[in-house]
Parts: structure tokens; sequence; C-alpha cells
């Protein structure tokens, strides 16, 4: 059975080809475009991992981690979060909250991260 | 007590009039009181006294007119059943026309029915007549009120007399009218005073006898005590008689004789005023008896005092006299007393005076003759002097002109040396002006370290005055909490230091220069520039927040980018044909390049901002060296440059952020990369120093030119030749890199020849223990 991914991602293009890669290697990629959809759809669809943005509109990353961390249904899926500043304290932050993995837009491409996601759900 | 000085004159005659005036008026005052009351008194009895003549005058009037009336109609002619009317009428005529003071005799029956009037005035009947009832019920002769009948300025008083049968009934009534002209007189002839009046008036107040027939029947005035008069019979009463208060005595006529009276009152009064009248008339008197005997008074006074007075003012005035230097005056006073003593015993005292006067005088001429003798031996001796002395004078004079030669000489050489003084003065003045109004914040510390100098910029700067800061050393400043910040950055012992920045406050932030002073190889002290950067700081940070910001922008579509081009590339989205490819290659690269130069301006912002994190663990820097280098062989070995890395066995930790720490090596070896030919070397050394490590980046390539080395570390900063090498490059690789190593304590500098190569250093510092 295909391992289901939740993307939560607002950048219309970064979702595409997200979904486009993961999908590729046999992924159900569902996709959130914020952060208060992301964790209806994941208390929805039960994800094997969610990889979710930190800068969106409404709801961000961090506060959708933190309401994870409150539901212990959410707080053990695995998550991989998406900077695109890449600054220290936004990953200390990531870490604190639980991420298990991170990458930064602008220094990661496509293949890396699905090396990432290869690491912690295996294929 | 000065200006109230009263002569001895004054006094006599003050108290003669006090002891004379005062128990005179008093005794005025006195008499006058007594006088009012008696005198009221008087007034008072002497009404009482005619009043009780004038009442008896009126009962005798009344009795006499009821005499009659028994004596004429008690007589067997009216009571006798058997004389017929005829007869008794004929009886009455008669008795009214001996008795003209009857106005009317009338006959009545039994009823009161007219039978017959002497006057003919009365028709009809009396039968509801109050006395006419009255006398036949009492069965006894009544007596009317007096009254009028037609005319009220004609009062009239009527008797009512039954006329009784045997068993004693009344059968007939006769009733007599009394002319009361009579009554009237008497009333008029009461004279009392000038405006005294006699009031006769019935139990109800009405008037019926006064001097005035046009009140008669009036009330006489509400504040009459009518029936306390009743009740006290006779006394004094005040009363209000057309507007005018009244005093007078009053007395109740009780009866008439041996027959019952009315209860009338006779008053006698006289107007108040008039009373008063005669008491202000003796009273004026007094008054002027007063004035009189007053003036009387002071005049004895004034003379007394002056018969007492005049000897001593003889006394005074020879003792004035005697004082001015006139012994020959003598006082004569021939009073026969102790003043002709004190004359005598006076006159005496002066004679006595005028003799020793006399001795005297003669003594102080014999002194003057001979002091007269003393000064003529004194001039003479003098004018010899006055020669000795004119001589020396001469004398004195001539040295007198050669020092005033002299003088002048000197004051020549002080007028140059004034001259110079104030163009000095004028130098320091115009130095002074340029310190005062330098836009920049001055300072001078003496080689003691002491603040000999402040300029207002500073003052303002360090908000202090100066006054309270001249004169202090560096330890002394330090206390002051504004003056802190830049003695720290001074340090214990005043370095130069050129153009560091010290924020004083939010609001304030000054760039540092300490320079020394020498002047003619003598160190004179230090010079301490302040100048403000508060405002390009200002549009600095708004300038890195506006870079940070349009940075961040554009990471997020060069993401996008990068991750379309390269899944484009790993075919992730169908076949790509290799010419394709190749260009798309090169997007890639260009877009790296584009993604490379935003990191670093973002890095800058960040250093600029304040906000570039450092999280310093102890890491083994030589790893993170093999890191950088390795990722780097790949573009060296593609150049064929060689890159050899020296480093001791071991090396201690140092407290770095390795990501920072690696980016500021990666740029350096980067750099070194870059700018060097094809076949060069590149070396990367570390080498373990007492308290740090030096790392150091050397390589062979084209150097920095002599002219432009100051600037390398500055933002943006490419040199010509380099520019010329490699168009691609921020020129803000260097600048970040100093900026990590300095964060963590390091410094980093670099020795360079164009065309030979450059050497950058870095330390960093060990981790103590």
């Amino acid at each position: 059975m295909a391992k289901k991914i939740l993307l939560v991602e607002d950048e219309e293009i970064m979702i595409d080809l997200l979904q486009k890669k993961l999908g590729k290697e046999g992924y159900t990629v569902f996709v959130a475009k914020e952060g208060e959809e992301g964790l209806k759809k994941m208390r929805e669809v039960n994800p094997d991992l969610v990889l979710l943005d930190i800068i969106m509109p409404k709801k961000g990353g961090f506060e959708v981690m933190e309401e994870m961390n409150r539901d212990p249904k959410l707080k053990n899926i695995p998550v991989i979060v998406i900077s695109n500043s890449g600054q220290p304290v936004e990953l200390d932050r990531a870490k604190e909250l639980g991420a298990k993995d991170w990458l930064i837009k602008t220094e990661f491409d496509p293949k890396e991260v699905l090396e990432k996601v290869i690491k912690q759900i295996g294929k | 007590m000065k200006g109230f000085r009263f002569s001895f004159k004054t006094k006599t005659i003050l108290i003669l009039l006090f002891f004379g005036i005062v128990p005179l008026l008093l005794n005025g005052f006195f008499i006058l009181s007594q006088l009012e009351s008696y005198l009221k008194n008087k007034t008072i009895q002497n009404l009482e006294e005619i009043e009780r003549l004038v009442a008896v005058q009126i009962e005798d009037f009344v009795a006499e007119a009821f005499n009659n009336v028994i004596f004429l109609f008690k007589t067997p002619v009216f009571s006798s059943l058997t004389v017929p009317l005829e007869e008794k009428i004929a009886e009455i005529k008669k008795i009214a026309s001996y008795y003209p003071n009857f106005q009317d005799i009338t006959l009545l029956d039994k009823d009161g029915r007219i039978l017959f009037s002497s006057s003919f005035k009365f028709y009809g009947k009396f039968s509801s007549n109050f006395w006419f009832l009255q006398a036949k019920e009492k069965k006894e002769v009544i007596i009317s009120d007096i009254y009028a009948v037609l005319d009220p300025t004609r009062p009239t008083l009527s008797f009512f007399l039954p006329i009784l049968d045997e068993k004693n009934e009344p059968i007939f009534f006769i009733s007599v009218q009394l002319n009361m002209e009579k009554f009237l007189e008497i009333i008029n002839s009461v004279k009392v005073g000038e405006r005294g009046q006699a009031f006769l008036i019935n139990e109800r107040g009405d008037i019926i006898a006064h001097p005035y027939r046009s009140l008669l029947f009036e009330k006489i005035s509400p504040d009459y005590p009518l029936k306390e008069a009743v009740f006290l019979k006779k006394g004094v009463v005040e009363f209000t008689f057309r507007e005018e208060k009244m005093v007078g005595a009053f007395r109740i006529i009780e009866n008439f004789q041996q027959y019952p009276g009315k209860n009338w009152h006779l008053i006698l009064a006289q107007p108040k005023e008039e009373i008063l009248s005669l008491v202000r008339q003796i009273r004026k008197q007094i008054y002027f008896f007063l004035f009189l005997s007053s003036i009387a008074i002071a005049l004895i006074a004034s003379l007394l005092s002056r018969s007492i007075t005049q000897p001593l003012e003889k006394f005074i005035s020879a003792a004035h006299q005697v004082t001015a230097g006139n012994f020959q005056v003598q006082v004569e006073v021939k009073t026969n007393d102790e003043f002709e003593d004190l004359a005598t015993t006076f006159n005496q005292m002066i004679k006595e005076l005028r003799n020793s006067y006399l001795k005297l005088n003669e003594a102080k001429a014999n002194l003057e003759r001979q002091v007269r003798a003393r000064t003529e031996q004194l001039e003479t001796l003098a004018k010899s002097l006055d020669k000795e002395v004119e001589k020396r004078t001469r004398e004195l004079n001539l040295k007198i002109e050669e020092l005033r030669k002299s003088r002048t000489a000197l004051i020549n050489i002080l007028e140059d040396v004034e001259e110079a003084r104030k163009k000095a003065e004028e130098e320091r003045k115009k130095t002074n002006a340029l310190i005062v109004n330098f836009s920049d914040g001055l300072l001078f510390f003496d080689q003691e370290g002491k603040l000999s100098l402040i300029n207002p910029q500073a003052e303002k700067f360090l908000k202090v005055n100066s006054q309270e800061v001249i004169g202090q050393s560096l330890f002394q400043l330090k206390k002051i909490p504004s003056f802190q910040p830049l003695i720290e950055l001074l340090g214990e012992k005043i370095q130069e230091i050129f153009r560091k920045e010290l924020k004083m406050g939010e609001d304030l932030i000054l760039e540092v220069s300490a320079i020394s002073v020498i002047s003619e190889k003598e160190q004179l002290g230090h010079l301490i520039v302040l100048h403000n950067i508060t405002r390009e700081k200002m549009v600095e940070r708004i300038k890195t927040e506006f870079v940070s910001l349009a940075a961040h922008q554009l990471r997020t579509p060069l993401s996008a980018i990068k991750w379309t081009l390269r899944m484009i590339l790993d075919g992730d989205l169908g076949e790509v044909s290799p010419d394709q490819k190749a260009l798309l290659e090169k997007s890639y690269l260009a877009n790296e390049r584009m993604i490379n130069l935003i990191n670093d301006l973002l890095n800058v912002a960040r250093i600029e901002e304040g906000r570039y994190l450092y999280k310093p663990q102890p890491e083994d820097i030589g790893i993170i060296f093999s890191e950088v280098i390795e990722l780097h062989k790949e573009k060296a070995e593609r150049k064929k440059i060689e890159i050899i890395f020296k480093k001791p066995e071991s090396l201690p930790k140092v407290l770095v952020d390795k990501e920072k720490i690696a980016l500021a090596i990666s740029n350096l070896v980067n750099n070194a990369i870059e700018y060097t030919l094809a076949g060069g070397k590149v070396t990367v050394e570390i080498q373990k120093r007492e308290k740090e490590l030096l790392c150091l980046v050397s390589d062979t390539g084209i150097g920095i030119p002599k002219d432009q080395q100051s600037r390398v570390f500055t933002k943006f900063f490419r040199a010509t030749n380099a520019m010329r090498m490699q168009t691609e490059g921020t020129g803000l690789g260097l600048f970040i890199t100093k900026n990590i190593i300095e964060a963590h304590g390091g410094k980093i500098w670099f020795q360079s020849e164009e065309g030979k190569g450059t050497t950058f250093y870095f330390s960093l510092p060990l981790i103590e223990n």
C-alpha cells in the first residue's frame, strides 16, 4: 500500500513539483495550502509523513506543529520542515518542536527532498 | 514721644481745665436731668390740681340739675291721680318758663307715649328708649348719657323720672332735657399752658365734651387706655390726639355727689411737645451757662499757669544767655515766694560764674603770648631748613629725569612684547572658536590622562557640563554613567584608535577616534574626536532592512526556478534533448549564482542588522577546514590548482558556530582558487599559538593592488585586477568573513603583493580552561 504524504505548502509551483516528484516515486501526496487545512487533512487521511512549510498565510508551520504536539493522534506523525530562509533560529525552533528533518528551498533540490523522505519513511 | 512734648505751661493749663471743666459739666448734666423730671412731675401735678377742680364743677352741675328735677317734679301735682292732665301740663309749662336750663320737659304715659312736650320737638313714643325702660324697670330717676339729637354740636342730657301711684307703680314719666351750654363752658374754660385742653369722654370712649365742638361724639384715640383708666380711677396718661403725643392726667367721675355717676373720664392733657419745649428752653440756657463757665475756667487756667510759668521762662532765658557767654544777665522775679528765692540764688551763681570766666580768660591770654613767642622761633628754624630742602630737591629731580629715560626704554620693550602677546591671544581665540564651533565633539586628555578640554558638541554627546569634568582623570570620569562607554572604549591608557563605533543610546551613535598629539617630539596628550554618525547609521539600517526584505522575496521565485530546472534536468518531466539540457544546465548555474548573491546580501543585511546569530560550540576547526577544502577540490582540480592543507597532529577545540566559520573559510578558499591562475598553488595552514589558533590561506594568485588594499574588507569591494579576471562576484565575501571572524573574537588581516599572491590570516581564541 502506497505511503501517504501530506504536503502543507502555499506556493503553487512547489506543490506542483513535489507532487510530481513524490507521486512518481509511488507516494500518495495530499495537499493543504494552509496550516488550518493541513491539520484538518492530517486528521482525515492520517499520513505517514508531513512536509510542512514554515511561512504560510493564516496558520504557519510552527503553530501547526504546536497543535500536533497537543494532539496524541497527530503527535507521532514525522514532520520534515521546509524553510525558505534557512535561518538558524528557525531551524532550532523546528527541532525543538520535534521536526525529524528540515530542508531549505534554495539549497536543496527535489532529488534531495526525495532522499530525506525515503530516509524517514522508506519507499 | 518726642513729637508730643508738652511744655510745662500746656500741662498746667490742661490740668486746670480738666479739674475745672469736667466737674462743671458733670454737674450741669446732672442738674439738667433732675430738672427735666421735676418739670414733668410739676406739670402733671398742676394738671391734676386743675382737673380736680373741673371734676367738682362737673359733679356740681349734674347734681344741681338732679336736685332740681326731683324737687320740681316729685310733687303731688304730678303724682296725684286726682289732678287732671291739663293741670299737670300747665305746671310743666310753668316750670319750663322758669327754668330756661331745661331745654325740654316731656310728659309720657306709663308706656312711653308722649302726652306733652314743652319744646314741641318730640312726637311719637319713648317706649323703646333705653333710659326710659330703665326708669320704668327701676322705678327711680335715670340720667341718660350725654347725647345729641339732631345737631351733634349741641349735646344734651336727659333725666327720666317715673311718677308712682300709691301702689308704687309708675303712672307717668317725665323726661327733662338739659341745656348743656354751661356744662361745655366748664370744659372750655380750662386753660393749661398754651395748648393744654380738657376732654370728657364716656365709658365707650366717645368724646362728650371738648373745646372743639366738631370733635364731639368722635372716638378718643385707640391708644387711650379706657379700661385701665376705669380700674385706676385716676393717674397719668399718654395718648395720641390728632397725630400729636399728649401727656395728661385723667380722673373717673364716679358719681355726681350723692347721685350715681356715669363713669365719665375727665382728661386734662397738654401736648408732650409743649412740656418738652420748656425743658428744651431751660436746657439751652444751661448749655449756654456751661459754655460761658468753661471759657471763664479756661481763661483762669491760662492766667494761673502763666503766673507759674512766667518766672520759669525768665530762668530759662537767663540760662540760655549764660550759655551763650553773657554773664551780665540778672533774673528779676518779684513774686515774693520760692521763685524769688530761686532768682536770688541763681543771680549769685551767675556772678560766681562770671568771676571764674574772667580768670580763665586771663590765663588763656598768657598762654597765647607764650605760643606766639615759640612760633617765631620755629619760623626762623624752618627758613634755614627750607634752603637745605631746596638743594636736596634739585638733586632728586636730576635722578628722576634719569629714571624717566630708562622707563621709556623699558616701556618700548614691553609694548613689543604686548603686541606679540596680542597676536598669540588672537590665534588662541581663533583656535578656541574653531574648537567650540567644530561639528564633531572634541576632548583633550593631557599626558596624565586628565581631561583638559571639552567642546560644546562633546558636552552634548556625553551629557555633561565642562565645569564638572575638566581636570578629572579617566578613572573619575568612568563613574559618570554617560561617560562610561567612551572611557571603556578608550581603555585605561589611551591608545590611538580610528573611527570606532560607539553606541551611546538609541538615538546617538558616535564614531570615536583617538589621536596622539605630539608637538616637537613631546607627547602632549590625546585628542578624542567624536563624530556623530547616528543619521548615517539610521540610513544604513533602513537600507539593510530593505535589502533583507527584497532578498527574501527573491528567494522564493529563485527556489521555484531551481527546483523546476533540476527536475527537468533530472528527466522527471520527460526526456530532454542534449542541446536543451546544456542550455538548462547553464540556466541552472546562473540561477545558483543568483541564489548565492541573494544569500550573501542577506548575510550582510543580517550582520548589519545585528542579528547574525552565532551559536558557538566547541569544534575541531581542522575538521571544518577539511570539509570546506573537500567541497572546493573539484573546482581546484578543474583549474589545475594544487591545494595543500597543513595542520598539527592534534588541535584543541575552539568555540565556533560551525556553519558560519565554514562560510568564512569557504570564502577565503574560494577566493584563493578563483583569483589564482591555472597551475597555481593554494596553501591552507593551521598553526597553534599560545592563546589562539592562527589560520592562513595563501595563494600564488594575482594579488591585491597596494592602493586598494585598505578597502579589501569593505562591502562590495572588488579589486580592479580581480574584476578583469572574473566578472562575477559580489564583493561581499570578505566583508562577511571579517564579520564572522570578529564575532568569534578573532582577528583577520592579509599580506599581498600584486602579481605574486595573497595570504589571508585569521586567528581564533582558544578555549580558556
